[in-house]
């Protein structure tokens, strides 16, 4: 492909042609020499009839942490002839973000030559990106002729949501089933806490006699431990249009989502069952399950996640009913802007499940977005949601957090509220 | 402004000038400038219609302005310098747009690891090529104009002759160049 400059060069040819001839100016002719010798010797830059590149990437399928960052690594290996300028691009999505280096390049290229191209990029929100195709452009020296084509080289980004170690605060739902964990059942069972002494049996395994106890009594005694078991506990996350306040970047439903990675990860972290719901664009879920399997599964789930009005409150309550244990944990996960919110989590408290409110505060999100706030709003708003969240601890544990601050801390403080008022 | 832009800019204004003035001064010798400085305009604001627009019209009023002076040698190797210098810097005012715009989507100190090498490598090939191509011009200028003296010719039997001599002047040249270097890689 030729670019304008060649026809700049035809245009001054023609015109210095024929304002030559008209005015019989041998030095307007200078114009047309000029550019028919600009125009000979930039053929040297035709592009190669042999242009044949292998484009490939380190890796085709990358797992990120929402804001880490990671390098991305181009290699281009000429198998044709020398290539003078080969202009490199690799197309970005909106998502991700270059956070040193360039995307976009120009190389030169030896036959036989490989050079590499790489770039850092930063994740600032989760979801799913395809990186590339990649742009290839040669160029001459002069910019004369060009000859573009597409490698379909695709990087696919799975940016998981970012999580926020919670190593202090437990989180343990009150009814336990028969799999192992780390919740004490207040039953005899397979565990390391001492739970009482009984009488040895035969097939008691050695281990657990209590040599003390056996001597004083002149009887095998064996020691009994407390069970250690697991519980279900099920996410909902509210990520209703409506409940969504803030930009693309910083919105509750983000801090929504990181909440949920973050306790799914420390509640898988101790043994227990984890299910996810998202109210929000699709009609989908995580059974509840176990291991590192699990993690990522819910993980995959809560990237792909997006705030959607299908769904409302109440159908959660159908949900829950219809394909998940009874008796479980839920934690509700909302910004309590919704209007059946209450009435949904009265209904679920009546169908036996545990269930505590996790509430990312959507004012200090708005605050923090718009400074030009009106301080009446404000009191109106938080006298409203006060009043809901009394509303709320009437039936289940609530925990107002502002989601600039770590959700560990709002956790212990409630925690030590709930231990002094003896609940 | 950045020092590169800055420096192009100044090349720019300097040569418009130059157009208007050399060979010799003439009655709209501000037309050059006036395309001058459009050209600069639309390279400080990476608009890279506008700064060939301006460089054009500098080449096509210089040769419009300059068209009643004398057929000297001087004069001839002149209006092809000129000529070549304002070709050479609107390549190399497009050449300047494409790197800004590839050093603004970099982030970080850094400058692309290849993009020192493509700079320098991009300056000398531009210089190389216009240096050559003005050698060239200025032989085929000679051979075209002086092979019609002593010949009774129209005026349009003698521009026939002037461009068929330039023509196959510059055929034999550029396969001289296509042919050596290949030559070379050969052996």
């Amino acid at each position: 492909m030729k670019s304008r400059c060649v026809f700049y060069l035809i245009a001054i040819i023609a015109f210095s042609l024929t304002l030559g001839t008209l005015y019989n100016s041998p030095i307007v002719f200078m114009g047309a020499i000029g550019g028919l010798a600009i125009l000979a010797l930039s053929l040297k830059g035709y592009p190669p009839d042999d242009i044949n590149l292998e484009i490939s990437r380190e890796s085709e399928e990358v797992d990120l942490y929402e804001g880490r960052t990671m390098w991305v690594k181009i290699d281009v290996v000429n198998k044709g002839d020398h290539l003078k300028f080969l202009e490199i691009k690799d197309d970005l999505p909106d998502r991700v973000e270059v956070s040193e280096g360039s995307n976009h390049q120009i190389i030169e290229l030896e036959k036989g030559e490989t050079k590499t191209i790489k770039y850092e990029i930063k994740c600032p929100l989760r979801g799913r990106a395809e990186i590339g195709p990649i742009d290839v452009r040669y160029i001459d020296p002069l910019f004369f002729y060009t000859r573009s084509w597409t490698a379909e080289n695709m990087l696919e980004l799975n940016i998981l949501p970012g999580i926020e170690k919670i190593k202090s605060v437990k989180i343990r739902p009150n009814y336990t089933r028969n799999w192992l964990g780390n919740i004490q059942s207040s039953n005899i069972g397979i565990g390391t806490e001492f739970f009482s002494l009984r009488e040895y049996l035969p097939g008691d395994d050695i281990r657990r006699i209590n040599w003390k106890a056996t001597a004083r009594n002149l009887n095998p005694i064996t020691n009994e431990y407390e069970g250690e078991r697991s519980g279900d506990v099920i996410i909902v996350v509210d990520a209703m249009k409506e409940g969504n306040i803030g930009t693309r970047r910083d919105n509750t439903m983000r801090s929504s989502i990181r909440a949920a990675a973050s306790l799914a990860s420390s509640i898988l972290d101790d043994r227990n069952r984890v299910g996810v719901i998202v109210l929000g664009d699709f009609l989908n879920w995580v059974y509840p399950g176990t291991g590192r399997e699990q993690f990522y599964k819910i993980m995959k789930y809560l990237s792909k996640s997006e705030k959607g009005g299908t769904w409302k409150p109440s159908d959660a309550k159908w949900i829950l009913k219809r394909f998940f244990p009874s008796r479980s944990m839920i934690i509700f996960i909302s910004p309590l802007i919704h209007k059946d919110i209450t009435s949904t989590i009265e209904d679920i408290c009546m169908r036996e499940f545990d269930v505590m409110v996790i509430s990312p505060n959507p004012l200090y999100i708005e605050k923090k977005i718009n400074e030009d706030y009106e301080p009446i709003a404000e009191r109106v708003f938080n006298m409203e949601r006060e009043n809901l969240i009394s509303e709320l601890w009437k039936y289940s544990v609530v925990i107002d957090w502002n989601p600039y601050e770590p959700l560990e801390a709002a956790l212990d403080e409630v925690k030590r509220y709930l231990r002094r008022a003896g609940i | 402004m950045n020092v590169e832009n800055l420096i192009a800019s100044m090349a720019t204004i300097i040569i418009a000038i130059s157009a208007g003035l050399v060979p010799t001064i003439q009655s709209l010798w501000f037309l050059p400038l006036v395309g001058g400085i459009i050209s600069v305009v639309g390279l400080n604001f990476e608009k890279p219609d506008m700064m060939d627009g301006g460089i054009l019209l500098s080449i096509f009023s210089f040769l419009y302005i300059q068209r009643n002076i004398e057929p000297l040698l001087i004069n001839l190797i002149l209006a092809l310098l000129i000529f070549f210098l304002l070709f050479t810097i609107l390549v190399i005012n497009r050449r300047a747009i494409v790197t800004s715009r590839i050093k603004k989507e970099t982030v970080g100190d850094r400058w692309g690891e290849f993009q020192k090498d493509f700079e320098l490598e991009s300056i000398i090939s531009i210089s190389y090529t216009m240096v050559s191509a003005l050698l060239v011009a200025s032989l085929g200028a000679l051979i075209a104009l002086y092979s019609p003296i002593g010949l009774d010719l129209t005026p349009g039997q003698a521009t026939m002759i002037i461009l068929g001599l330039a023509g196959a002047f510059f055929l034999i040249t550029y396969l001289i160049l296509d042919i050596i270097p290949k030559l070379s890689e050969k052996a």
